[in-house]
């Protein structure tokens, strides 16, 4: 005995004279268009489809919607493997392929369902109190493989295929579900003039309605056609998933699974939001009640009418609510065999159909049948009256809950109905109402809360009962219930976390309340005394991609490109991210690595020249009457003090005294100056003057224009550097005797206006020619053109590193951090002498930042002269570790230049301590050096003139 | 540079080869060397916060102290330039080489637009303009009319911005 | 995500906004002593409710201004200037 496909025409939502092929397990199997995953086994009569999560247990579909607890499948092959999805929830589709998840080595023999056997060892929080000894890890592994509920796509079958999709939008009134309730109030709201957009997550409008009969499914036709027609936008096959704040909505809408589009993500701002969300029904509970044939009464009916499929050939109600009698009458009418109706209440005002006996105050208390529900006993509350029936489908009408899950997203509260037991929504909410049975609408009579079966018909089973299940994804218990409200994990947040019930993909939808009674009854509190959990998104699982949307590959994020990209690309540049730009790190030739290159090229550059882009230096115009007293404000040193023309390095600090920032500043006019940061920087730059200028400084008139993207930067640096911008024709009013270090001049050279600063960061003879960004290109490629005989060489950015390391040059981030001082870096000398007050002084007062044994930037020589110092190794007190950390290395690099290793570290008293031998420790190796002062190279700094 | 001459969906997307962008920047007390700049290239008034004026060039709010001139080619900016210098409290920075203008039209453009940039961000009607964000990005843009509009970004971020215009334009319905 | 309403360009949504954090904090005279210095750099009121704070809409007009949210409903209750002072709550 088992489920079927119901023969003529019923089935409203399913065409009959379309067939799909699909698979499941392995076998080959048929459904039709309209039919889901879930309705289509049944209808093949597959009761047991999966096994539960913990012990393995056999089960089948339990519902017909978005609650399903039981039905979990992976589905598809390669990089589409979905786990864990529910067949409720697909619509079925020409070759489908669907495996069920946990099971090994297959369905109906499953090695772990032995763990059945020690369930009683694998209660609630079974692992905070089993497999500790000898040691948690030893078990973890097996744990781990035994665990889970499908395997998601492997990695090595490459990316995700799919498109996803995602769409802004702002709505007036939006309804979230498209039964009657929401269609009327859809209806309602356009009517008064408003735009209105109803979403429902199933493929077609009907909701709970749809099932009841031909004359429902003609009222909800109707009503369709009158949204219509009123101008309501209607979205099927769309769920939304979260509210949140400020009425913003997301919402899902699954598409053609073959299609271009897989999945959409829709983000609305909305007015007014109508949640119509409906209800879910509540499970009976009973002894083993999580057999396959165990299903919502709702379901078995909706399976019936809407799919044409009977869940058995005799079916069993189970019932603690009126609804069930409408569900005997449905299925009666589709012909399928009702075998009786166990109403767990004495007294009520429904009718069963004729024919259907009715056993009132009696409950389930045995279930036969392992693999699928064979036959139950039932017995009377007090014990007297026994029945056995033989049924293959039991259908449980435990009551109603109403989906207030995107109502208390919203932050709304719920009451306890004592009449028809359930949690409903308190009030409306600005901005949000709720209608029909999601606001508890719901006519259904007494509903008792607790629907167990009696201790008096238990003990008249006289057999142990099996186990009552109250979460059925989860595997958990009456008993592991009884066991947290035992160990004192009463709380309802306890309850959730100790137990995990509610806590799977379904979040609980067909067990919270009950898990809530059960705790209630056992501590002598009402439902409401114990209390909900915080629902949150979302509401039902969603595709990770679909979030993704397009975040995927380049898209992720931004990584901008240089106006000279072009060029070191046909040079050879090895790019890599550098602060969210693509640059070349190096320019390898004829098979070098990227060190070799970077250290050819640093030997290079001090040879004759070399060729650099700097476009992504952040530079800023300064402008205003007030813009050099501003500057003394920003910096640590002073700007107002530079005459035009002049540059001056500049460190930024914060308020609480950290450097965050360095770059030249140099002076154009009195009231106008060139800033440049580091590449990075340009943007917290630009936030932190501006909030100042805005939010303090009101009275200072300046103005603060970004200009990094306008200006190209092509740096020329080496003893040659001159020698090339003469022969490319530029003046002599920029040769190094004529235009001194840390100057900038404003010049027209073939008719682009440059902007020539001469400055250098690896201590050559350097000038950062800024210029129209589209000029760039056509600069460096003349540049290249033209140094041939003079030995240009394009260098990247770890030469640049190199040469800034040789040089003892810092690198703010690299060997700063967030609690660097200037004084650390040697960079407070002018700060006594400074009148003016600017950002962060007061805490270079403080008695931290006084303090002689802070960390000091210092250069380090391996003593060996060979051992390059890793980056990032400590440097610890004698003895060595485990011991206080006296510092560690913060840049480090082979020196080509001088033919021995050079690394900066942070070292505490550093520049007390010059000459002094210490260790630095990396994993197991103890490296000796010494304590040295920077520069390493050209400490006079005579380069920076160059040579003919 | 990457191709930004191309269709996303039906929309077509071109390069606006030549687009002068300058920055007229006024500190508050000069509000009127602002209204003599723009007057002297054709504009009667500084624009509203997202309103657009004039016609080559077209004159647009950024923030109470700017206001972004666009214009085919400098003969229609460089009066309303040569009348910003002169004062210490207003200044002209010339944009140009920093900005990548594309032309975007067709009737999808808002079902475009909407996959990536908030709903709330995006200019409507013709003659007004927008700074928004679109995905990681920040842009301006202007709407000339229902079916036409102008997105103006850095140059740096051309690649970035050409792929979302592609994936976007690939998940338009036909 | 919220929405925020930037005084010059309308409601937009947050993503476009950097928050400053509480606005309206009296920076100490630089004479002050350590404690002050201190309290003032890393100690803030944490308001169960009204909470006045700074925005800047870095993705459009790149303007300061004030806002007074209540910091469990997100309710936004006041937006004012960035040198203005905090308007009278409702009752």
């Amino acid at each position: 005995m088992s489920a079927y496909r119901l023969p003529g025409l019923t089935g409203a939502w399913i065409n009959r004279s379309q067939k799909l092929n699909f698979n499941f397990d392995g076998r080959a199997l048929q459904g039709y268009s309209g039919d889901t995953l879930a309705s289509a086994l049944l209808a093949t009569g597959s009761m047991h489809v999966a096994r539960s999560f913990k012990l393995h247990r056999p089960r089948g579909v339990f519902s017909c919607g978005i609650e399903e607890p039981n039905g979990l499948f992976e589905i598809g092959d390669d990089a589409r493997r979905t786990p864990n999805t529910r067949a409720t929830d697909i619509n079925l589709y020409e070759g489908l392929v669907a495996r069920p998840g946990n099971v090994w080595p297959s369905l109906k023999f499953d090695i772990l369902s032995i763990n059945n056997y020690f369930a009683g060892l694998l209660p609630a929080g079974f692992y905070y109190k089993t497999f500790m000894w000898p040691a948690w890890r030893l078990f973890e592994p097996a744990i781990r493989r035994a665990a889970g509920l499908g395997h998601a796509a492997d990695p090595h079958s490459g990316h995700d295929p799919d498109r996803y999709d995602e769409l802004s939008m702002h709505v007036h009134t939006l309804v979230v579900g498209g039964g009657v309730a929401g269609m009327q109030a859809a209806l309602e709201a356009a009517h008064a003039g408003h735009d209105v957009l109803l979403v429902e997550g199933q493929s077609q409008l009907g909701g709970w309605t749809a099932a009841q009969g031909e004359a429902a499914r003609t009222q909800i036709a109707t009503l369709a056609e009158q949204i219509e027609k009123a101008g309501v936008r209607v979205v099927t096959a769309c769920t939304v998933m979260g509210l949140y704040d400020h009425q913003y909505v997301a919402a899902v809408q699954v598409l053609d699974e073959n299609g271009k589009i897989r999945e959409r993500l829709w983000k609305m701002r909305v007015e007014q939001i109508v949640l119509a969300c409906g209800a879910f029904e509540r499970p009976m509970l009973f002894p083993d009640n999580d057999r396959p044939g165990v299903m919502l009464a709702s379901a078995v009916q909706r399976y019936a009418e809407l799919y044409g499929v009977a869940c058995g050939r005799r079916v069993l109600l189970a019932a603690a609510c009126d609804s069930a009698y409408g569900v005997a009458h449905s299925l009666q009418a589709a012909g399928i065999d009702v075998a009786a109706i166990i109403d767990h209440r004495d007294e009520t005002a429904a009718q069963a159909p004729t024919g259907v006996p009715v056993y009132r105050s009696s409950a389930i208390v045995s279930v036969k049948g392992g693999q699928q529900v064979t036959g139950v006993t039932v017995i009377s509350h007090d014990g007297l009256h026994r029945q056995e029936i033989l049924v293959d489908c039991i259908a449980v009408a435990g009551g109603w809950t109403p989906a207030v899950n995107l109502y208390s997203m919203a932050g709304g509260s719920l009451q306890w109905d004592e009449r028809s037991s359930m949690f409903a929504p308190n009030k409306d909410l600005p901005g949000i109402t709720v209608v029909g049975a999601c606001a508890g609408k719901l006519d259904i009579g007494w509903v008792p809360a607790d629907n167990r079966p009696t201790s008096l018909a238990l003990s008249a089973l006289g057999q142990t009962p099996g186990k009552i299940f109250v979460d059925l994804q989860n595997d958990v218990a009456a008993s592991d219930v009884a066991l947290a409200a035992q160990e004192n994990f009463r709380s309802v947040e306890h309850l959730k976390r100790y137990t995990t019930m509610g806590m799977a993909t379904d979040q609980g939808k067909t067990s919270n309340v009950n898990a809530i009674v059960l705790m209630g009854a056992l501590t002598q509190r009402t439902p409401p005394q114990v209390g909900t959990t915080k629902f949150r998104p979302p509401f039902k699982p969603v595709t990770i991609n679909t979030i993704a949307g397009g975040r995927s590959g380049e898209r992720i994020k931004p990584l901008k490109r240089m106006p000279g990209h072009d060029w070191h690309t046909e040079r050879g540049g090895l790019f890599e991210d550098f602060g969210g730009w693509l640059r070349p790190a190096a320019y390898p030739i004829q098979g070098e690595s990227l060190e070799q290159a970077a250290q050819r090229e640093a030997f290079q550059v001090r040879q004759t020249v070399g060729l650099f882009e700097g476009s992504p230096l952040g530079k800023i115009e300064v402008f205003g009457p007030d813009a050099a007293d501003f500057l003394d404000l920003m910096y640590v040193g002073t700007m107002s003090t530079l005459p035009v023309g002049g540059a001056r390095y500049g460190i930024l600090i914060n308020e609480n005294g950290v450097v965050f920032d360095d770059g030249i500043v140099a002076r154009l006019a009195p009231d106008h100056f060139w800033v440049n940061t580091t590449s990075g920087g340009v943007e917290r730059v630009v936030l932190a003057f501006e909030e100042w200028l805005q939010c303090e400084y009101v009275n200072h008139r300046v103005l603060v224009t970004p200009v990094t993207p306008a200006w190209g930067n092509v740096t020329v640096s080496g003893p040659k550097a001159w020698a090339l911008l003469e022969r490319a024709g530029f003046y002599a009013t920029l040769a190094p005797g004529a235009m001194k270090h840390m100057t900038i001049r404003d010049i027209d050279h073939a008719g682009t206006r440059m902007r020539v600063l001469r400055a250098s960061f690896n201590g050559e003879l350097g000038y950062e020619i800024n210029l129209p960004a589209q000029e760039t290109s056509s600069l460096i490629d003349r540049l290249w053109d033209l140094g041939h005989d003079l030995g240009v060489v394009p260098y990247g950015i770890e030469a640049l590193m190199v040469m800034r390391t040789e040089k003892g040059f810092l690198h703010v981030g690299g060997d700063t951090d967030g609690t660097t001082l200037p004084g650390d870096i040697g960079m407070d000398r002018g700060i006594a002498k400074k009148v003016a007050n600017f950002v962060g002084r007061r805490s270079l007062l403080r008695p931290a930042s006084l303090d002689a044994s802070r960390m000091q930037l210092v250069g380090l020589i391996p003593v060996d002269r060979k051992t390059r110092l890793p980056v990032g190794a400590h440097v610890v007190a004698p003895p060595g570790p485990p011991g206080a950390i006296d510092g560690f290395v913060t840049s480090s690099y082979p020196s080509p230049n001088l033919g021995h290793p050079v690394a900066l570290a942070m070292l505490q008293s550093g520049r007390a301590r010059t000459g002094e031998i210490i260790t630095v420790h990396h994993l197991d190796r103890a490296i000796d050096a010494q304590v040295v002062v920077t520069p390493f190279f050209d400490p006079q700094g005579e380069r920076l003139n160059g040579r003919d | 540079m990457v191709e930004t001459d191309f269709n996303a969906g039906s929309v077509s997307v071109r390069k606006i080869e030549t687009l002068v962008v300058v920055a007229l920047r006024h500190l508050p007390e000069v509000a009127n060397t602002l209204v003599t700049a723009l007057q002297a290239v054709g504009i009667s008034a500084a624009p509203n916060p997202g309103q657009v004026l004039g016609q080559n060039p077209w004159a647009l709010w950024r923030s109470p102290s700017e206001v972004i001139l666009l214009a085919t080619h400098r003969n229609h900016t460089d009066a309303a330039v040569a009348a910003m210098v002169g004062t210490s409290l207003a200044c002209a920075v010339n944009q140009t080489d920093g900005v990548l203008a594309l032309e975007l039209q067709g009737q999808q453009l808002d079902d475009l637009l909407l996959r990536l940039v908030d709903s709330r961000s995006l200019p409507r009607l013709p003659g007004t303009s927008t700074q928004a964000r679109l995905v990681d990005i920040s842009i301006t843009l202007v709407r000339h009319e229902s079916d036409r509009l102008w997105l103006l970004a850095e140059r740096p971020q051309a690649e970035y911005l050409v792929n979302w215009l592609k994936h976007a334009g690939a998940c338009l319905e036909p | 995500m919220m929405q925020i309403q930037c005084p010059w360009c309308g409601p937009r949504a947050a993503n476009e906004f950097y928050c400053g954090g509480t606005t309206a904090i009296l920076r100490p005279q630089l004479d002050c002593d350590d404690a002050t210095w201190g309290r003032y750099l890393f100690f803030r009121e944490n308001p169960k409710g009204a909470h006045a704070e700074r925005w800047r809409h870095t993705f459009g007009c790149g303007q300061w201004f004030n806002v007074r949210r209540n910091t469990v409903s997100h309710e936004v209750d006041a937006v004012y200037g960035i040198t203005e002072p905090a308007p009278r709550s409702e009752p």
